[in-house]
């Protein structure tokens, strides 16, 4: 169980242009007291699994101080029962030796956001005076790397940069990443069709198809894309840990400053569980209307999914990327895209592990 | 098609496969590791307290 938490809100040091907040004020310092991170901690503390992951998020979470993440450790300390795993999505521009030496002191998880190389990066990471932020990135990543943290990464792709696949997958490979997650485009404020930077089904499959022949001819035991190895997981009858190919929207929540709670960040603030300063404790949270009725809403399957050989794959994707079909049921907004990609994968790797060169 | 109860009943032991691909080694090494606790089946639609262990980072989390 995971909870993506918005200590600062939306509140950001940089301006990427295409930001899913970008609607919501990213110049607004909010920060969560340390009076609702203590009753917050108490809260994940009534969480059944031994086990708690906090993915500590923004806007940019670091702007929250290093004295905030010393509260934290300090908190969960009061619970000693519970295994805390602790992780920061950062975008690595505020990171210096002192937050590198916390990270590693207190065996936090660094993920950072990087679009590529810094020609595409720059196209759309950028500061508030409009210049890019690749090198003070990678000037973060590189004080992780000295002090042995190794980040995975997360890149987003959108209209202006979906045609350049090769750079942008060469490019984080050759700048030493081993981990490297794509989140197609979304806004949270917004249709995501509507927006001047949403990919059509067509070029989100075409790029992931792009990267899936780069990681493929790159031919590098050590190179993992999450989405590709969901996908390969699933031809091997494993199922994926990739919470947008289980369809359920249950292994996340997301938590603002305020101690609202919200089923992902995916869905901004439209979607409301309730508050850790009024639930009291988790089986309150499971047990809400709100959360029960939403998770009943989100199961219903479109019928094109019911007939579909990649059910067990998709379960109808991301809950936040779905829009009504003909029937007003939600569906996957990039279903074809995916069928298509699953297909030309299949295609591609059966033969390898099969045996069979006739598989077309 | 290949797929997930092909290879179980064939009994493939798949983290083992010799393929002529690294990439697809070093994929197949890495979905070996999933805790069988976090494979699950439509009808395993829960509460949200089943098994999600993650087995790199955190990156499945979406973001």
């Amino acid at each position: 169980m995971g909870f993506q938490v918005k200590i600062v809100g939306d509140f950001c040091n940089i301006r990427c242009a295409y930001c899913r907040n970008r609607d919501f004020d990213r110049t607004d310092k909010a920060v969560m007291s340390v009076e609702t991170l203590e009753k917050f901690i108490a809260f994940l503390n009534t969480v059944p699994q031994p086990e708690v992951r906090a993915s500590w998020h923004g806007g940019e979470p670091l702007l929250a101080g290093k004295d905030f993440f010393k509260h934290i450790v300090r908190i969960e300390k009061e619970y000693p029962e519970k295994i805390w795993r602790n992780a920061v999505q950062t975008n690595a521009t505020l990171i210096d030796e002192g937050w590198a030496k916390f990270f590693v002191e207190n065996n936090f998880h660094i993920g950072v956001s990087i679009d590529g190389n810094e020609r595409v990066h720059n196209i759309d990471r950028i500061n508030s005076a409009g210049r890019g932020t690749y090198k003070n990135a990678m000037r973060g990543v590189n004080i992780l790397r000295k002090n042995g943290i190794h980040p995975g990464v997360i890149c987003t792709v959108t209209k202006k940069t979906v045609n350049y696949a090769e750079e942008i997958f060469l490019g984080l490979v050759n700048s030493g990443f081993k981990s490297i997650s794509f989140n197609v485009f979304y806004n949270t404020a917004s249709e995501n069709r509507e927006d001047e930077y949403a990919l059509t089904e067509n070029e989100w499959f075409n790029f992931l198809k792009e990267v899936f022949e780069l990681w493929y001819t790159l031919n590098d035991s050590t190179i993992r894309v999450r989405e590709l190895d969901a996908i390969l997981a699933w031809t091997v009858g494993r199922s994926s840990n990739e919470c947008s190919f289980r369809g359920s929207c249950s292994q996340w929540f997301a938590v603002d400053y305020t101690g609202d709670i919200y089923p992902c960040e995916r869905f901004g603030r439209s979607v409301h569980f309730g508050s850790i300063q009024t639930l009291e404790n988790y089986q309150n949270l499971v047990a809400s209307s709100n959360l029960l009725n939403w998770r009943n809403e989100i199961r219903i399957l479109p019928n094109k999914c019911k007939s579909c050989k990649f059910l067990s794959l998709c379960y109808n994707g991301c809950c936040s990327h779905r829009r009504a079909d003909s029937e007003g049921i939600p569906m996957y907004t990039y279903c074809e895209s995916r069928i298509e990609l699953f297909d030309y994968i299949q295609r591609k790797i059966n033969p390898l592990i099969i045996g069979d060169k006739n598989v077309k | 098609m290949l797929n997930s109860s092909l290879v179980m009943e064939e009994n493939i032991g798949f983290a083992s496969l010799v393929l002529p691909s690294l990439a697809l080694q070093g994929a197949f090494e890495r979905i070996s590791r999933i805790p069988v606790s976090a494979c699950w089946e439509i009808s395993d639609w829960n509460d949200g307290t089943g098994g999600h262990e993650d087995y790199t980072d955190f990156t499945d989390a979406g973001d």
